[in-house]
């Protein structure tokens, strides 16, 4: 049976639109979470995740009024966090030229098998990542969105965008597996 | 000596990456960003976005607000039937309307905290610091009925209710907290 | 069109007239009337002055008379000349019930007061009812200095000078400025704001108050969303509902807390926090008893720190002998040194750092599910290291081990390793583990 919780969340994003200050701070503690998460995991850092999430908690209170409810809020919010992310990393300059001539093999490998890891050490394994490819691999991987959007998004070619996203998996690999081998224990 | 069988490495949990990472997608979000600096920027903002409104009242304005406050009063008399006295009614228009809405969010709220069947006196914030308010509120409507009004007395009048607002979404918070903290235990 | 214009000049006519009536009735009594009184009682030295006012500024002066002055101004506006004759007579008539050692003056001459628009209807207590547009009074008070004062004050500003007699107040919505004050005071307020000066042993029983106190000693405080603001309190007991405290130096509290916030400073000795989504910051305890859930403690030095429980809470402390936490969930642990033991028997999901364990540090250990433990240990430090774990990981100085280290990996995923940085290691680092991330450097 399905559980259904958009009750009160209709309830809370009514009283904000109300200006309800109540009600947008229980909406900011549900979502601040997951928000801050996918926000830093895109920016790394602190600072810079900081300064965007209140943009978009602002940015969201602000035009609620104009919130539609064809998505849920957090989905909505969630949009808004990260097109501000997105548009933080494209002012510090950062170039997603197009990869089309660097072949990046994808084949799939015994790497692929790896032994459960925490989810804290992927995190922040993910967070030093190179800048281009973690921004696609959030995207695609975390946030559900299609190589030809983040193309669209990001202003590069979707093969492109394939290229990182296959290039983020194979780092991610290979710094997974470095953490892991601390505990294989190699002989003294 | 450290030995590490090989075959106990694969007793251990083996998951390709990417559908390990998107069933644990949740488990992901790891970082704890600080909560109450946050919030105080956001809500700085947000409050200083309010636009400050110029009321310009001609006599049928006038009389349709009238209109409007006795039907709010007649709906929360005939409907609801749950308060025995609107406080500020004799004292000033604006301020039965502002002691209405609040009214009402309290209702709102109480509802909520019935509907989860929760025992409130589990809770940090329980019935008894409503109660105490309430005990507050009459007291106070007993001096403003005896001596009249005045601007302290008014002030206290309309605090008491906003903190009986305050108390009941933290009983709302407090019950979300203990169900999580339930639902962790299970999963242990 | 004639008959229209006679229409017209009538109406204008019947408006005129109405105009004057208004005006007229309303010249009644429009210039304010002043008045005054001075009375005098007689008050024993170390007799009690019971004090009850009502929405009327109060000014207190102290003396060395065995006597109670009390001096009254009232300005009315409005209403009808017999009216404002009676008010005043009723207002220069204060309930005085007087006795060599209780004077209990009551200046609250009216039962009830009723306002209609521009006019007040006020029935005197004498039975009599007096209609003015409004008045005001205010009263000056002498009083001997080593008295007990018993105020009860509403609506009001009230000042009090140097006092070395006893307070004793019951005040609503009140703006109250004290000088120094005698031992074993009590406070008892709503919504007011105090600002008070130097006290002995005191207590508080306040309700959205802004507390400014300057030195005092043994306190006892019953407060729910306020501010309190002291320069140096010797000792603070405390039952917090959101408010916001700020003690600069103190040496020893007691407080059981809920979304309250500390911001202490000081060396205290024994010391105690019984906390709900309340936060510690500052000082430092000789002993500190905690037991919290969504709070957080900030200190600069802990002798011995006791946790009974802690749930989801942030500690960050600089320096600490002795940390033993007994139930420990979903928290967060940063301490600076700590200097001889650790012991945490029941730890789930919480994460633990200590940066640096010197040569005193002599034991640690405990059981955790997830989380995290990352300690570092001075070169000089041995140690013997033994942990039994499942899942996790272990990481620790390999060159320093001289012992073969015994590792092995059982069924089910066990760890389980002994072994010691020098054969005559005292310092035991000891623990039992599920999934945790264990680093020693």
């Amino acid at each position: 049976m399905e559980t259904v919780t958009i009750d009160i969340n209709n309830i809370l994003v009514e009283k904000a639109c109300q200006g309800d200050q109540k009600a947008m701070f229980r909406l900011y503690r549900m979502y601040l979470p997951a928000m801050y998460n996918t926000c830093i995991r895109m920016v790394v850092n602190k600072n810079d995740a900081e300064d965007i999430i209140q943009e978009s908690f602002i940015s969201a209170f602000s035009g609620i009024e104009g919130f539609r409810g064809e998505a849920s809020f957090g989905t909505w919010l969630k949009r808004i966090v990260i097109n501000n992310s997105i548009n933080h990393i494209r002012n510090k300059k950062i170039k997603f030229v197009d990869m089309d001539t660097i072949q990046i093999d994808d084949t799939d490998s015994e790497d692929d098998d790896l032994p459960d890891i925490p989810m804290e050490v992927i995190h922040n394994s993910i967070k030093s990542l190179p800048d281009k490819a973690r921004v696609v691999l959030n995207l695609y991987l975390l946030e559900g969105y299609l190589h030809r959007e983040i193309a669209l998004i990001l202003g590069i070619s979707e093969s492109t965008s394939r290229s990182q996203y296959i290039r983020a998996k194979k780092l991610l690999k290979e710094i997974l597996i470095r953490e892991y081998d601390h505990i294989k224990g190699e002989s003294c | 000596m450290i030995i590490l069988k090989e075959n106990h490495v694969k007793l251990l949990c083996v998951m390709k990456l990417e559908s390990y990472i998107k069933e644990n997608r949740k488990a992901l979000d790891v970082e704890k960003p600080d909560e109450k600096y946050l919030w105080k920027g956001i809500i700085k903002a947000v409050g200083s976005l309010k636009k400050p409104r110029r009321l310009i009242i001609s006599r049928s304005a006038a009389a349709v607000a009238a209109i409007t406050i006795l039907a709010i009063i007649g709906a929360y008399f005939i409907g609801r039937n749950q308060h025995n006295n609107l406080i500020l009614v004799n004292v000033d228009s604006k301020l039965a309307k502002q002691e209405v809405i609040l009214l009402r969010q309290i209702d709102d709220y109480s509802e909520q905290i019935k509907k989860t069947g929760f025992n409130v006196d589990q809770l940090v914030s329980g019935n008894r610091e409503v109660e105490y308010i309430d005990d507050l509120i009459h007291y106070y409507s007993e001096d403003l009925k005896q001596n009249g009004p005045n601007p302290r007395l008014i002030n206290s009048l309309i605090d008491l209710y906003e903190k009986k607002i305050l108390v009941l979404n933290r009983m709302l918070n407090e019950i979300e907290k203990y169900e999580s903290h339930e639902k962790r235990k299970i999963n242990l | 069109m004639k008959a229209m214009k006679n229409v017209k000049s009538i109406c204008k006519l019947l408006l005129l007239i109405v105009l004057l009536s208004y005006c007229a009735a309303n010249s009644f009594g429009q210039d304010d009337k002043e008045s005054h009184f001075e009375t005098t009682y007689k008050l024993n030295h170390d007799g009690k002055l019971a004090f009850n006012i009502y929405d009327s500024d109060l000014k207190v002066n102290v003396w060395k008379n065995n006597e109670v002055k009390l001096a009254g101004e009232i300005i009315v506006t409005g209403g009808k000349t017999e009216d404002r004759e009676l008010l005043i007579a009723a207002f220069k008539e204060p309930e005085v019930k007087s006795e060599p050692n209780l004077l209990d003056i009551n200046t609250q001459f009216w039962k009830n007061m009723i306002s209609i628009g521009p006019f007040n209807r006020i029935s005197l207590k004498n039975g009599k009812k007096v209609s003015v547009n409004k008045f005001k009074a205010s009263y000056t008070l002498w009083i001997p200095e080593n008295i007990e004062f018993e105020l009860k004050s509403k609506y009001n500003d009230v000042e009090i000078a140097d006092f070395a007699g006893i307070f004793n107040f019951n005040l609503y919505d009140v703006d109250i400025t004290t000088g120094d004050f005698g031992n074993n005071s009590i406070f008892n307020a709503k919504y007011s704001s105090f600002i008070v000066g130097n006290g002995s042993n005191a207590s508080f029983d306040i309700y959205d108050c802004k507390v400014t106190g300057e030195n005092l000693a043994d306190v006892r405080i019953i407060t729910k969303y306020s501010t309190l603001v002291f320069s140096t309190v010797k000792s603070v007991k405390i039952e917090s509902y959101d408010d916001d405290f700020d003690i600069k130096n103190l040496t020893g509290i007691e407080a059981t807390a809920k979304y309250s916030t500390f911001l202490l400073g000081g060396e205290m000795g024994n010391s105690g926090f019984d906390l709900y989504d309340s936060d510690v910051k500052g000082g430092s305890y000789k002993t500190l008893s905690f037991s919290a859930k969504y709070s957080e403690l900030v200190a600069d030095k802990i002798g011995d720190l006791n946790i009974d429980v802690a749930y989801d809470c942030t500690f960050k402390i600089g320096y600490v002998d002795n940390f033993i936490c007994n139930e420990s969930k979903y928290d967060e642990i940063y301490i600076g040194t700590a200097a001889k033991k650790i012991a945490m028997p029941d730890v789930y999901d919480t994460q633990l750092n200590v940066d640096n364990l010197p040569n005193t540090f002599s034991s640690f250990s405990g059981d955790f599910k997830y989380g995290s433990v990352t300690l570092k240990a001075e070169p000089g430090l041995n140690y013997k290291l033994s942990c039994q774990q499942t899942y996790g990981s272990l990481d620790y100085p390999r060159e320093r081990f001289t012992n073969k280290p015994l590792l092995y990996i059982e069924k089910n995923s066990k760890i389980e390793f002994e072994s010691s940085t020098a054969p005559d290691a005292n310092c035991e680092i000891s623990f039992t583990a599920y999934d945790l991330n264990f680093t020693i450097k």
